[in-house]
């Protein structure tokens, strides 16, 4: 057992839990809006990193590790697509989104999808669409976590994955969106700086970034090109531009990441988040590809390509440096897992417990619900962690390819086209997550060269235009929606209008007229 | 014995209907129970105010307005009032006098305009036009919750009445 990198754990693992008391103690569970949104007061450079942290995950020490190492230089489209996403994110639906959502007085992203495209069945649908998706993300990383610990540490895979997996919901359980939006930020520090250690002690080892491209041309030239190993998808571009698209515009699908938006402290946090998160990426991003591509110089003969980074952490570093790179590595897997168990936990308690369970649950009952229901899923998926299901990488891109095809459109159509209608987001919904679902069941993408993604975007978009269109004159968008998104397009700041009655302060008019009605009575 | 009174009402576009449409999409589930609207106090004031400016002072007029319950000051554009005569129940009691609502309204005018110009001016500030107006709020009770609407502006704010308002 390496007790240096337990060391460096147990430090890490305080600081994390340090942040969750934190705040818990700065009011992160005063009220709903607190526990769920971190009460919209959080600044550009957390909500650009905790955007940036959740929608990376285990996935970038992991699975894009294993990419690269099976696929050599091809692995880099993904790095293209995902180096764009942050600002893309934040300039398709950013400052839009925040607006509106707050306008509607919406404290989810499923609760949004409901006030702009008025239908319960809608909130239904993309509520346990989302419960479910985002659970089995869960599971992803509770695998990645269980798995990278053990190596590194040597610690028995149900016990360290036990331990991740308490700490993660201990300070979700504490501080809600607060907590878990500046322990991202933490963690995407560590991340960055853990990465770029490995990479150097790489480059090092290889005798630089020319020697190592030279070794990989000796060992197989192949890898070196754009098309992956023995060339396997030369010209399927329909595979390339869903590698580009999954974690580019992928992301404003996503319901975990999306929420990002509506906690910023106004909308014009998106602005700056939107070069703080392109800074970042472009260090954090290409590096965990590259140092997969590389380590099959340096480990050639490895029978789990997803551990690749692990693998070289441990070769090529002393313990005190691989206790910190472990360190980056959980904070890469807990910053998404903190995330997707609070919406998952948000979305069950807020979209379907109280809106079609028990309508009349008090503010602090929902907190309640959110966090026994954390607590459920983190169980659960505890257990089912245990079996390892399938690899990392392929539950990663099944679950997002989903969610970005079911939700893609509704989101960014929300705010940019007035004339989305529910009937349009109900059946894009629909058609893109079965669409994605299918095209992996059946692993149809062998036959066509089209990734999922793009079959699925493709899919919802074309049905959310086709069927907003055939029945505008049946279901026209309410004209409340269509004046809140007007004032949303609009550069100024936030009316208070229609958000007052989920306020606490009350203004002097409304604490008089309480006195006058009170004596009244 | 409720008694009637002759007042000025700040003229409004919100009609009741307009209030209940934008009130049932944000409380879509719950049950209206009741409408009732009441007239709220305030001091108008039109201020002509000097500030120093090079070698000289620079005059322009400036409203205010005093809320005549709390007392709070703000700057208000101009708006044209009409006479009414309400019912004594509609009507929210004053709790500070002119006097009152003078030195109010002068202290919050010098700190305004020292936050627009951002300057610690001396400035020179001159109250009259004296003037009641009032304000009407509509206040809709629902099973769960009620709210109240500014009749000029179509500002909601929640109140906490309980359930049984």
């Amino acid at each position: 057992m390496n007790t240096t990198v337990i060391f460096f754990l147990i430090i890490y693992y305080i600081v994390v839990l340090g942040i969750g008391y934190w705040a818990l103690r700065n009011g992160g569970s005063k009220d709903l809006e607190s526990y769920l949104l971190g009460g919209r007061k959080i600044g550009p450079a957390t909500t650009a990193l905790t955007l940036q942290t959740t929608s990376m995950s285990g996935f970038m020490f992991l699975g894009a590790g294993g990419l690269g190492y099976i696929q050599g230089y091809w692995a880099l489209w993904y790095a293209v697509g995902d180096i764009g996403g942050g600002v893309l994110n934040f300039s398709i639906i950013g400052r839009r989104m925040r607006k509106l959502s707050q306008l509607f007085g919406a404290l989810t992203a499923i609760e949004y999808l409901e006030k702009r495209y008025p239908s319960g069945a809608l909130r239904l649908i993309s509520g346990s669409l989302t419960v479910f998706l985002l659970g089995f993300y869960v599971l992803a990383q509770f695998i990645a976590g269980g798995k990278g610990m053990a190596l590194v540490t040597g610690i028995p895979y149900p016990i360290a994955l036990a331990i991740a997996v308490t700490v993660i919901v201990l300070y979700t359980f504490m501080g809600g969106y607060l907590a878990v939006a500046y322990t991202d930020f933490f963690q995407s520090l560590v991340m960055l700086i853990g990465v770029l250690w490995i990479f150097i002690a790489v480059l090092y080892e290889l005798g630089g970034f020319t020697a190592a491209n030279n070794a990989l041309h000796t060992l197989d030239p192949t890898l070196l090109s754009l098309w992956g190993k023995d060339l396997g998808f030369e010209g399927q571009w329909g595979v390339v531009a869903g590698a580009l698209l999954i974690f580019s515009v992928g992301y404003l699908g996503w319901p975990h990441v999306v929420t990002r938006h509506m906690a910023m402290k106004s909308p014009s946090t998106a602005r700056s988040a939107g070069a703080w998160a392109t800074v970042w990426n472009l260090f954090f991003v290409p590096t965990p590809y590259l140092i997969g591509i590389f380590a099959v110089l340096i480990l050639p003969n490895m029978t789990d390509p997803e551990m690749a980074i692990f693998q070289v952490a441990n070769k090529l570093l002393p313990a005190a440096a691989t206790g910190l790179v472990m360190a980056a590595i959980m904070a890469a897997i807990m910053s998404t897992a903190d995330s997707l168990l609070l919406q998952t936990g948000t979305i069950a308690a807020r979209d379907l417990y109280e809106r079609f369970i028990n309508p009349n649950a008090s503010e602090k009952q929902m907190i309640w619900v959110s966090r026994g229901l954390v607590l459920a899923i983190a169980i659960i998926g505890y257990f089912i962690a245990l079996k390892e299901p399938p690899s990392i990488f392929n539950v990663v891109i099944f679950t997002t390819s989903v969610l970005g095809s079911a939700f893609l459109p509704a989101y960014v159509c929300a705010v940019w086209w007035r004339k989305a209608n529910t009937p349009g987001a109900l059946s894009s919904i629909i058609a893109g997550a079965l669409t994605a679902f299918f095209w992996q069941y059946l692993e149809i993408t062998a036959m066509t060269s089209i990734a999922p993604m793009v079959a699925g975007v493709v899919s919802s978009t074309s049905t959310m235009i086709l069927v907003s269109l055939l029945t505008q004159s049946k279901y026209p968008v309410p004209q409340n929606v269509l004046e809140l998104i007007d004032e949303s397009s609009l550069v100024r700041s936030i009316p208070s209008l229609d958000s007052a009655p989920l306020k606490n302060s009350l203004s002097t008019e409304a604490l008089e007229l309480e006195r006058f009605l009170g004596k009244k009575k | 014995m409720s008694q009637d009174n002759l007042i000025s009402v700040i003229q409004h576009d919100v009609s009741q209907v307009r209030i209940e449409k934008i009130a049932s999409n944000i409380l879509r589930s719950d049950e209206l129970l009741k409408i009732s609207h009441f007239y709220y106090p305030y001091f108008y004031f039109k201020a002509d105010c000097k500030m120093p400016f090079l070698y000289g002072r620079k005059s322009f007029a400036i409203n205010a307005m005093v809320d005549a319950c709390s007392g709070h000051a703000a700057t208000s554009d101009l708006f044209t009032t009409e006479r009414k005569v309400v019912p004594e129940g509609q009507l929210l009691t004053k709790k500070i006098t002119i006097e009152t609502a003078q030195i109010k309204a002068k202290r919050y005018l010098i700190d305004h305009l020292n936050r627009k110009f951002r300057t610690l001016g001396n400035y020179d500030i001159l109250l009259d036009n004296e003037e009641e107006a009032y304000k009407l709020f509509w206040v809709l009770e629902y099973k769960n919750q009620s709210i109240m609407v500014d009749s000029v502006t179509d500002e909601f704010e929640a109140l906490k009445l309980g359930k049984s308002a």
